[in-house]
């Protein structure tokens, strides 16, 4: 007969190996240290915001604001959308014996159409107040989401290449109560819940609940800005709930009160600026009144562009100005 | 032996530097913008157009042949010598390796075999012929790159050949970095891999096009050249897909049966003038300048396009995907050689550094606008 120290012995080691399996069976994220810096991360993340910016040329011209507005208007139209947070991820995980990936992309922030009822487009708005004098976090700026902005931000799906098995744009989703992927509480109010971060992990969330991705897989993120304070223990709640490992690097902007002893810091602070420097041309290239343009237009593949191009490369067309 | 080859083997022979003299790699014309943008402000230092700068260069600015300039006016600029004198060029003749880096970064060298590009007997087989060698070798993409890209893309050269620069811009980055930074800067050198192992250009999957097109489309439009792993400078990455689209040309053949080039010149039965890609002619490609082959890209790009919507009206996913490499990054191609576009580039960097006043930059990013606005409407 087994005495009751042993019993109790078999019982603890069979308790200590199941907490043991179960750690070895959770995932970590890394995020903390992560540097991003290079071409390679700012070509990826330069193109995440090509795509969304796209979308906002197509929004604008169907809601008719193109034309409208002031140049006090634009240069805030302009920030709203160079400036929000961009996150990109691959999800790779195994199906039926297969490896397959998912890429995800998202930006901070609600939908278009809540971004730019923002802005007052009538003429008699204030023409001193421009770009420059934006606030720079503006862009991305803490906000609470509603249920109509849920809906609002699924509705936009037409501006966007279509989802497809292999990549998709995430929205705001509905927040629901079961999920564990939960932002935290930042100065006492909840306000990071459309942090891109944050929507990508709760999409991840739904496709593994919905089956249409599995738990277990790796995950390798990118994201413009170091990442928000809800988004480090939410990533651990993913790496944790769904058994999945990765990491997430950060361009990280620089701090100008502070130098950057490590030099991958520093390499991040390079590449955060050259990323806001392109995304800053795209959006003064594109978002003019009066010069927006349908990004589906294919009036390119005429002659009569290249034709263009020549006359101003000879210098022979007559300047007018264009846009405003 | 034919004449070219036979000079192209006695151009092997001599030492490289000898096609290279006073060869620098300092980004000399981003210094002359800084340098003009510090010293005079942008309004004064930049009131002239594309046309007035590249006739600064070339002999004449409308041939799609032209010679350099003997006595180019930019060196008899009385601030010349300073602007010079101030960039860390380890040369003898500072002056001259100045001069020669403006002219290749804004397109105005060809590509002759024997006098701007080696081309010994490998290259000639390596790239299916001493012209397509030429080029490509001048466009700085490896040989194997070079065939795949063309075998995965068939009649749509100018596709193939954004590939072949994005594949090449990947393995810089894969031989230039540890493999343990790779994810920290965002390399993915299964992308590399992966496509050059594919015969199956349907199944090059949509994450790898996606990730070369994004390489491909920021070094477009950075508008600047790379130096490359053996310490080479490579052209800016307009010109670099100009070349292997004209290299795939050459290598492809043509009906005409004497070609368009007779040793490094244009065929005397051709057209030389400026009109002479009205008709989507090829050029000889090697005797003309990087941005005549530039000008003759925009052509052919638009001719591939209209293939591909004559052949594929429903928009299918083939049609989705080919028409994204035009539209979201060889597009940038149109406005390469445009000065106003590069100035902008480089005054809203040194305006974001605090380095010129805000509105220095906001006049030069409005003239590129103002032209980027008129071309598009």
């Amino acid at each position: 007969m087994i005495n009751r120290n042993v019993l109790f012995s078999v019982r603890l080691g069979a308790l200590m190996l199941g907490l043991s399996a179960s750690l070895a069976y959770a995932g970590k994220i890394e995020t903390v240290g992560q540097f991003a810096s290079g071409e390679g991360v700012v070509a990826m993340l330069d193109g995440e915001s090509i795509f969304f910016a796209d979308a906002y040329r197509a929004k604008l011209i169907d809601a008719q604001l193109d034309t409208v507005g002031n140049s006090g208007t634009w240069g805030r139209v302009r920030h709203g959308i160079h400036s929000p947070t961009l996150a990109r991820m691959e999800y790779v995980y195994t199906k039926d014996g297969r490896t397959l990936r998912r890429v995800y992309h998202a930006r901070s922030g609600p939908a278009m159409e809540v971004v730019l009822s923002r802005y007052d487009f009538s003429p008699s708005t204030d023409a001193s107040a421009g770009e420059s004098s934006a606030n720079e976090s503006e862009g991305s700026r803490p906000y609470e989401i509603s249920d109509e902005d849920i809906a609002k931000d699924f509705a936009e799906r037409v501006y966007y290449p279509a989802d497809t098995p292999f990549n998709v744009r995430v929205p705001n989703l509905p927040l629901r109560s079961d999920s564990v992927i939960q932002s935290r509480l930042v100065g006492g109010k909840d306000t990071h819940k459309a942090d891109a971060e944050l929507k990508i992990f709760r999409q991840i969330e739904a496709d593994i609940n919905d089956g249409i991705v599995t738990r277990g897989g790796t995950l390798t993120g990118y994201v413009s800005k170091a990442m928000c304070e809800s988004c480090g223990p939410a990533s651990e709640d993913l790496a944790e709930h769904f058994d999945i490992n990765g990491t997430i690097q950060q361009l990280v902007e620089r701090d100008k009160n502070t130098v950057a002893l490590d030099p991958a810091l520093e390499a991040s602070h390079t590449s955060s600026e050259a990323l806001k420097n392109s995304r800053k041309a795209y959006a003064s290239k594109h978002f003019r009144r009066n010069a927006v343009t349908d990004p589906g237009k294919r009036s390119w593949i005429g002659l009569d562009s290249v034709k263009a191009l020549e006359a101003e490369e000879a210098g022979s067309k007559a300047i007018e100005p264009c846009g405003d | 032996m034919k004449p070219l080859l036979r000079l192209a083997c006695l151009a092997a022979l001599l030492p490289g530097p000898a096609l290279a003299a006073g060869q620098t790699t300092v980004d000399v014309y981003r210094e002359l913008i800084r340098y003009r943008a510090a010293t005079v402000g942008a309004e004064k230092a930049f009131g002239y157009d594309t046309h007035a700068y590249v006739s600064k260069f070339l002999d004449n600015p409308d041939s799609l042949y032209s010679d350099l300039r003997i006595d180019p006016p930019i060196t008899n600029e009385i601030w010349w010598y300073d602007f010079v004198d101030s960039l860390p060029i380890d040369a003898t003749e500072k002056s001259d390796a100045a001069l020669d880096m403006l002219q290749w970064q804004g397109g105005f060298t060809k590509a002759r075999i024997g006098i701007d590009v080696v081309v010994d007997k490998a290259s000639v087989r390596a790239y299916r012929g001493e012209y397509a060698a030429a080029s490509a070798i001048k466009a700085g993409v490896d040989a194997d790159i070079f065939l795949k890209a063309w075998d995965m893309n068939g009649r749509m050269t100018t596709i193939g050949a954004g590939h072949a620069v994005a594949l090449q811009l990947l393995r810089h980055q894969v031989r230039s970095n540890a493999p343990e930074t790779y994810d920290a800067l965002g390399i993915k050198p299964g992308v590399l891999s992966r496509y050059l192992q594919q015969n199956n250009p349907e199944k090059i999957d949509a994450f790898d096009q996606a990730y070369l097109a994004d390489l491909l489309r920021y070094a477009l439009s950075r508008q600047d050249f790379t130096i490359d792993t053996d310490g080479h400078r490579q052209l800016p990455a307009a010109y670099r897909v100009a070349r292997v689209a004209a290299a795939f040309a050459d290598a492809g053949g043509y009906l005409n049966p004497h070609g368009y080039c007779r040793g490094n010149d244009p065929h005397p039965d051709e057209p030389t003038r400026a009109d002479a890609i009205d008709d989507n002619r090829p050029l000889c490609f090697v005797a003309a300048t990087d941005r005549a082959v530039q000008s003759w890209f925009r052509r052919q790009m638009r001719h591939e396009a209209s293939l591909i919507r004559k052949a594929h009206e429903n928009r299918d996913e083939t049609a989705t995907r080919l028409m994204a490499w035009f539209s979201g990054a060889l597009l940038l191609i149109d406005l390469a050689g445009f000065v106003e576009m590069g100035e902008a580039g480089l005054l809203g960097e040194m305006s974001a550094e605090g380095a010129i006043p805000e509105e220095e930059a906001a006049y030069a990013e409005e003239r590129a606008n103002q032209l980027t606005c008129r071309l598009r409407s």
